[in-house]
């Protein structure tokens, strides 16, 4: 599969993995573009498309963090769980139901939100997001576990206030 | 999906993601090579310099590298960050720093403040007290503000002043530097330029699968500050990792490139190579020709125990054997000393076992080599088991193997004109080989001569 081909099937995907990480399309397409352009600059290229899947997607990752670090640094006055969902893609509006989930994914810590993003939207083994993450499967495991209790906790505490 | 919470997490994630459609990205196509900035890590580019700088004289060696020299200097940046942020935070003590960001000559107080986060993930705040006068602040994602390093100082654009180097979190086993330059009162982060992808990190770097061992191989990455400079360093080879143990010689040479700041962006020079002991945990140059260190492979370990014999096992946890006769059996029992042990049976053939126990080969249990053929050589190892009894695993293959006095089992395997040297490892059930690169031997296969080819 070529660049082009990759890039044709999987931009949308990689775009709402970012959303999903950062939480505005804008950037998502940034950390989309950036991903691709290291992709391209890339002497090797990488022939096996889930070799290079798995590479966008680690890159995907790696680029929202940077966005969410530089969002956090230079415009810190806006803390992380005031940005809710933006929504530019004004075409469609969020469930009640939907959004209390979110605003609680929101509150938790950044690799707690990378892990659940990856196992229940991405959908990957334990194997693949520890690959993607860089950490091990334990602390895959444990980690998803305990975001799963954190993000039940948080969901609680909002429906009681 | 076991449980409504991960149904709920599931649904709302792809309703989130189910409001960008195709329609919703901008009409931003594949995006063009990146035409600055070394497009491969230096270590490939200084190998491939290598090589062809040794087909002979007289020949020009095309420069492989990009020259940073000849981009066009990168604009210079300064965000926004409100002076009044995380005044508040929880002070991080022992941050000790030796750095003068403002070039008098005389070192800059440093103060963090972690933002109170119940994970340790909030941000950090910088707050420096200018040793000349006046202060200075900056607002950095650490990772975590559960640790602290202390802040280093480097000028990294040769005008006098340090910049500030911080140590960042990138996974389990990696860190990089975050490197701070101080504008106008405020730190800002700068980083390497888009598409430069030579590593500045430390930590294993992953570089493929060894197509005959099966195992992930990893190279070596470093970054430090000394006398002023940032440096990192990669190995020149991928070492092999297998679980919790990764199998780098030492030293090992590694390539290593200076970081300077331009602009915004930091750029990298090659340096000299080093050769790294991280048992001696130093970096010196490497001396002409020098080569990855070998492994102790000798002395071997020789003392063994037979029928009728006990022995206290030298290395590895405390152990005793005793190889008794059971009716034209060897039986052996291994365990705690004073412990019964458990018991092995074995028909047919004399059992010995070496009084050396091989605790490189199962670091985590009560294990014993044996020879059952009498030659001196181990055929397989015992590991007394967590529920009972002894499980035999036998060796991997049929190259000769030898037990040292370390308590490791090495291997040599010809092919093709080379020596490969291996190494035992248990890998759950079953022992492996670990491949430990290419050796040269003298005619006699004594090994005690072996060298890297």
């Amino acid at each position: 599969m070529g660049l082009d081909e990759l890039y044709a099937t999987h931009r949308l995907s990689l775009v709402r993995l970012a959303l999903l990480l950062v939480d505005d399309v804008a950037s998502a397409e940034d950390v989309v573009h950036d991903a691709f352009a290291r992709m391209v600059a890339r002497r090797t290229p990488l022939r096996d498309p889930h070799a290079a899947l798995a590479y966008l997607r680690t890159s995907v990752v790696n680029g929202s963090r940077s966005a969410l670090r530089r969002r956090r640094t230079a415009r810190a006055y806006a803390p992380p769980a005031d940005v809710g969902p933006a929504s530019p893609e004004d075409t469609a509006v969020l469930a009640e139901e939907h959004r209390a989930v979110l605003d609680g994914l929101a509150r938790l810590g950044r690799r707690q939100r990378e892990v659940l993003v990856l196992r229940y939207w991405s959908g990957l083994s334990e194997a693949d997001i520890a690959a993607t993450l860089g950490i091990s499967r334990g602390t895959v495991k444990s980690t998803a576990s305990r975001a799963l209790g954190a993000l039940e906790r948080v969901m609680t505490q909002e429906e009681q206030a | 999906m076991s449980s409504d919470l991960e149904k709920r997490l599931a649904d709302a994630l792809e309703a989130r993601a189910s409001q960008v459609g195709p329609e919703h990205l901008s009409p931003r196509g594949l995006p063009a090579p990146e035409r600055r900035g070394p497009a491969r890590p230096v270590w490939v580019g200084l190998a491939a310099a290598a090589c062809l700088a040794a087909v002979g004289a007289g020949v020009v060696v095309p420069r492989l590298l990009a020259d940073p020299d000849s981009a066009a200097p990168p604009a210079v940046s300064r965000p926004d960050v409100p002076s009044d942020v995380g005044r508040d935070w929880t002070p991080i003590d022992g941050v000790r720093s030796e750095l003068d960001l403002d070039g008098d000559g005389e070192s800059d107080a440093v103060e963090l403040r972690g933002e109170p986060d119940p994970g340790y993930e909030g941000r950090t705040r910088l707050d420096v007290d200018l040793s000349g006068g006046g202060t200075a602040y900056g607002v950095v994602d650490l990772g975590s503000t559960l640790t602290s390093y202390s802040p280093q100082g480097a000028d990294l654009d040769g005008d006098g002043t340090d910049e500030m180097v911080l140590t960042l979190d990138v996974a389990e086993t990696s860190t990089r530097p975050l490197v701070l330059d101080l504008r106008d009162g405020v730190l800002v982060e700068v980083e390497q330029p888009l598409g430069d992808r030579t590593p500045l990190t430390a930590g294993p770097l992953q570089a493929g699968v060894d197509p005959d061992s099966g195992l992930v191989e990893q190279r070596v990455t470093d970054w430090w500050v000394a006398d002023g400079t940032l440096r990192s360093s990669v190995s020149e080879t991928a070492y092999p990792a297998l679980g919790m143990s990764w199998f780098v010689p030492d030293p090992y040479v590694a390539q290593v490139v200076t970081w300077r700041l331009d602009g915004d962006v930091l750029l990298s020079r090659p340096a000299d190579d080093v050769c790294v002991s991280r048992l001696d945990d130093e970096r010196r140059p490497c001396g002409p020709g020098e080569q990855d260190g070998l492994p102790d492979l000798t002395p071997a370990a020789g003392d063994l125990v037979a029928t009728g014999q006990t022995a206290d096992l030298e290395g590895g946890l405390p152990s005793r054997v005793r190889v008794v006769d059971a009716g034209g059996r060897d039986r052996v029992l291994l365990g705690a000393p004073g412990e019964p042990g458990s018991g092995f049976e074995r028909t047919g053939t004399r059992l010995r076992i070496f009084t050396t126990a091989p605790s490189a080969v199962v670091v985590d249990a009560v294990t014993a080599a044996y020879d059952s053929d009498a030659d001196d050589r181990p055929d397989g190892v015992l590991v007394e088991s967590e529920v009972g009894g002894i499980s035999v695993l036998a060796a991997p293959d049929d190259d000769p193997a030898w037990l040292t006095a370390g308590g490791e089992v090495y291997t040599t395997s010809a092919a093709s004109g080379r020596v490969g040297l291996g190494q035992w490892v248990r890998d759950g059930d079953e022992l492996v080989v670990v491949p430990l690169g290419t050796v040269c031997l003298p005619d006699d296969g004594d090994v005690t001569a072996a060298e890297r080819c």
